[in-house]
């Protein structure tokens, strides 16, 4: 494996924020490292980059102990959520920066800043001031400040989230792209969901320090380890039907349906663009979601039946 | 793949090593010019003939209650008054239109940049025996020596410093909640009343004990227009400069020193309170957005009191310029070179001194005060807090003190430096280096720690990223501790008075010499000379800087339109 976690733990005082990690991940594959705030994804990240020591554990790249390494010896890079620009350096400048500690010529640093610019499109911006750039723009300049050091593992601590929504989408699909071109590892931390499905080639969901479950996007969705790895890709519905029997499953999976088994009352539904969300009390008392399509309306109060599909 | 590992590891043991080295610098030096110091006071005052002796402490409790009695009375009147101004003062220039404000600001600027004495001065010129408004106006002979003197003097000296602190604090106060208290119904009055000063509480504390303990230091003031009214301090004065016993002086800053001590204490505390109360407050007053103004009955207590301070303020820079210039000849005022003409011919070289060592002051005050900050806000050195309480102490403490602790520390084995340049310079920079760690410290705050982990992330070790990364945001900060360093060396007179010889006098000393010597006049024109040279130097530091401002966007904006 590539980027091997080893046992990892890191204690803040008396709150245990990484408990035992280990994860491991192949050359060239992208990581979506998934959970809510606190669950210990930032300071899993921040320990792989060598901001944070690990109480217990070991962290290999390629092979290599890095554990005790400090950022600046190891052979990762960090694009941070706040992307961490220098402000006083120019766009250029601050692409270039991290080439000034390797064996380089002047000359040399700045083509090849300019060549990884252009591989962003942001060239003709080389000049400007990080401050006069867009947020999308100083999200691309962090992701190439990054990837011309040719790190071997690249960490992204939730880069996208201080994006619009339209521009997250576009710049998710931007990294993807440039992760396939680069052949490049990466970790990429966040708390959205979506983007862990689109992004990753595999995703694993962090809870209170714990990793709950690891594995591709479809697995963990349809197989999720256990309640909180379920809730979490997607609100789920946990009821008995007519017959008392335990019922789990996601709101997209219920339909209407005349000769359903499950019986209930509507509480109110919500328009929501491209769907409908009803919500609906069963007999056993559960309150549950069901997704429908726009043409599909139910008054309130009304009695309904359903199924899983 | 990449190669950075093998180049950073490579320059790793060097780096290490000169890291350690600057840090261990830097504290030998904090330690040796602060610490040391203040520790030779206290050791001094428990020496007696035969060893260990408390006995010039029980002859000061004895001889000394009465001077303790008056410094504490000036010393309560004082704070109390000058803080109650400073309010008035600050609601007047924070809460009024932005042209009244500003002109208020630069008067209040100006009095900072002016040589402590010369409110006094202007007070014995315009209501002395032969004041301008007294005699000339009223045809007065009044005897304004006396301790009434003493504390508006104070008062008003010290109202311009608190008033810029209190003004620091309004500006940080949410806008949102004057304008939530207003929509509730409440008139501007009661604003004030139940949101503003609440809040400014901790704040308000701190200028009373800045205050008091400036003014139980302060020998200047009582030694000028006190006349038979003596102190702790002014008797401190007088041992040192009359009787050189510094058995006795050290055992009586001991006296200042307790109380200051205890403020100090008192005062950090209430700093890191002020911090809890305005954390996280982004709503600061715009400029875009309608602003909180004062009207109505508050506002015309609030104007009055701060006309008060503002006429009284113009009174003593009226009367200082015009008396540069002019005399009174039986009564009658003529204008007069005279004065100009003595400066030039026997004070320039002390000018020229003055502005050589200001400058060494603030160059090398603004470094240490860059890189201390530096170890003990970015880098968490272990005891930084106590380096920093360390570091802070010479501010707070009364001159006296820390200029008898010099002499004390200084004049003697492989350290002796009394009677040089050298001790005047070292006194000066360590006694105002707090407000160069304080700036940068707050500069250093608005730089996020990522940065620096990004840079390190790059390859950089950390000596690279203060270099390449710290040092260039921190110029506006270099700015202010350059030029705070630059003014309080020009014009405080405190701890230096002690250690300066004949032979290497400096302005603030000669102008506090001509006032006690009667020569007026004369003193007016150092202090017109002191006044423009350092407002000189704060308008082209501020030009300079707020240019490079300018043409950074005008770039920008030529950029953006391509």
């Amino acid at each position: 494996m590539y980027l091997e976690l080893k046992n990892l733990s890191k204690r803040f005082g008396e709150k245990e924020v990484v408990k035992n990690l280990s994860l491991s991940l192949g050359k060239g594959e992208l990581l979506c490292l998934l959970g809510s705030s606190g669950c210990g994804k930032t300071t899993t990240l921040k320990m792989i980059g060598g901001f944070l020591k690990p109480d217990a554990g070991e962290i290999r790249v390629d092979g290599e102990d890095i554990t005790r390494l400090e950022p600046e010896e190891r052979p990762v890079s960090t694009v941070f959520q706040s992307y961490a620009l220098f402000p006083h350096l120019t766009v250029l400048d601050n692409v270039a920066y991290g080439l000034k500690f390797q064996k380089m010529k002047r000359g040399e640093i700045r083509d090849m800043a300019m060549e990884y610019l252009d591989t962003v499109g942001l060239a003709e911006y080389a000049g400007y001031k990080i401050h006069e750039i867009s947020g999308g723009q100083q999200q691309r300049v962090a992701l190439v400040r990054s990837l011309i050091t040719r790190p071997k593992v690249l960490l992204l601590d939730e880069p996208l989230s201080n994006l619009d929504a339209k521009l997250r989408v576009k710049m998710r699909q931007e990294i993807r792209q440039i992760q396939k071109e680069f052949g490049i590892t990466m970790v990429f931390v966040t708390h959205d969901q979506e983007e862990a499905m689109v992004l990753g080639d595999s995703i694993a969901i962090m809870d209170q320090g714990d990793l709950v479950q690891i594995g591709a996007p479809e697995e963990v969705y349809i197989r999720p380890a256990n309640e909180f790895a379920g809730n979490f890709l997607g609100i789920s519905n946990r009821f008995k039907d007519d017959n008392g029997k335990d019922i789990y499953c996601r709101p997209e999976d219920l339909v209407f349906t005349s000769d359903g088994e499950i019986h209930g009352e509507i509480l109110r539904g919500e328009f929501l663009g491209f769907y409908r969300q009803y919500y609906i009390r069963t007999t056993d008392g559960s309150e549950i979601i069901l997704r429908a399509g726009r043409d599909v309306l139910r008054q309130k109060g009304e009695k309904v039946a359903l199924a899983v599909k | 793949m990449k190669n950075k590992t093998a180049g950073a590891s490579h320059s790793g043991a060097r780096f290490y090593i000169l890291d350690k080295l600057i840090l261990a610098a830097l504290l030998a030096i904090v330690f040796l010019f602060v610490l040391y110091p203040l520790l030779c006071i206290v050791k001094q005052s428990v020496t007696g003939d035969e060893g260990f002796s408390l006995a010039v402490y029980e002859s000061i409790f004895g001889e000394n209650l009465d001077l303790l009695k008056n410094s504490v009375f000036v010393a309560l009147l004082s704070a109390a008054l000058s803080t109650a101004l400073a309010v008035a003062v600050a609601f007047s220039v924070r809460f009024t239109s932005k042209k009244i404000g500003r002109l208020l600001m630069g008067i209040l600027l100006v009095s900072m940049v002016s040589p402590p004495f010369i409110s006094s001065l202007a007070y014995i010129q315009l209501f002395g025996r032969n004041g301008m408004i007294s005699k000339g106006l009223l045809g007065l002979s009044l005897n304004p020596y006396g301790w009434q003197g003493v504390v508006i003097m104070q008062s008003l000296f010290f109202t311009s410093l608190n008033a810029l602190l209190l003004i620091g604090m309004l500006e940080r106060i949410d806008l949102s909640l004057l304008q939530a208290s207003a929509d509730l119904g409440a008139t501007r009055g009661r604003t004030l009343y139940k949101v503003v000063i609440p809040l400014i509480s901790p704040s308000l504390l701190i200028c009373f004990l800045l205050s008091f303990i400036r003014s139980m230091a302060d020998f200047g003031t009582p030694i000028v227009i006190g006349g038979r009214f003596e102190t702790v301090a002014t008797e401190i004065y007088m041992q040192i400069i009359g009787y050189s016993d510094l058995h006795r002086s050290s055992a009586l800053n001991v006296l200042l020193l307790i109380p200051a001590l205890f403020g100090f204490v008192l005062y950090r505390y209430l700093m890191k309170k002020n911090d809890k109360i305005f954390a996280g407050n982004n709503n600061k007053a715009s400029g875009t957005e309608e602003d909180f103004r004062i009207k109505g009955p508050s506002a015309a207590l609030v104007y009055l009191s701060a006309a008060v301070f503002f006429v009284k303020m113009l009174l003593v820079y009226g009367s200082i310029f015009l008396n540069s210039f002019s005399k009174n000849v039986r009564g009658d005022r003529r204008f007069t070179f005279e004065y100009m003409e003595a400066l030039f011919e026997r004070n320039m070289d002390t000018f020229i001194r003055s502005v050589v060592y200001a400058l060494i002051v603030a160059l090398v005050g603004t470094f240490i005060g860059i890189l201390l900050s530096y170890y003990v806000e970015r880098r968490k050195i272990r005891f930084g807090n106590f380096v920093d309480f360390v570091v802070t102490m010479p501010y707070m403490l009364p001159g006296s003190c820390f200029g008898i602790g010099y002499i004390l520390a200084f004049n003697h084995g492989p350290l002796k430096i009394t009677g040089t340049a050298l001790i005047v310079i070292a006194n000066m920079i360590f006694k105002q280096l707090s407000i160069t760690t304080k700036a940068v410290t707050a500069s250093l705050a608005q730089i996020s720690l990522n940065i620096d982990d990004a840079a390190r992330d790059l390859g950089a070790n950390k000596l690279q990223v203060f270099k390449d990364i710290l040092l260039p945001n921190l110029k506006p900060a270099f700015a202010t501790g350059f030029v705070n360093n630059f003014t309080s060396a020009m014009i405080t007179a405190g701890s230096v008075i002690f250690l300066i010889t004949p032979g290497q006098k400096i302005a603030v000393f000669t102008l506090f010499d001509s006032i006690n010597t009667g020569k007026y006049g004369e003193a007016s024109m150092i202090s017109t000379f002191i006044i423009l040279i350092t407002v000189m130097i704060n308008v082209i530091f501020y030009i300079g800087f707020s240019e490079g401002r300018g043409r950074r966007s005008h770039v920008s904006g030529i950029k953006k339109s391509k």
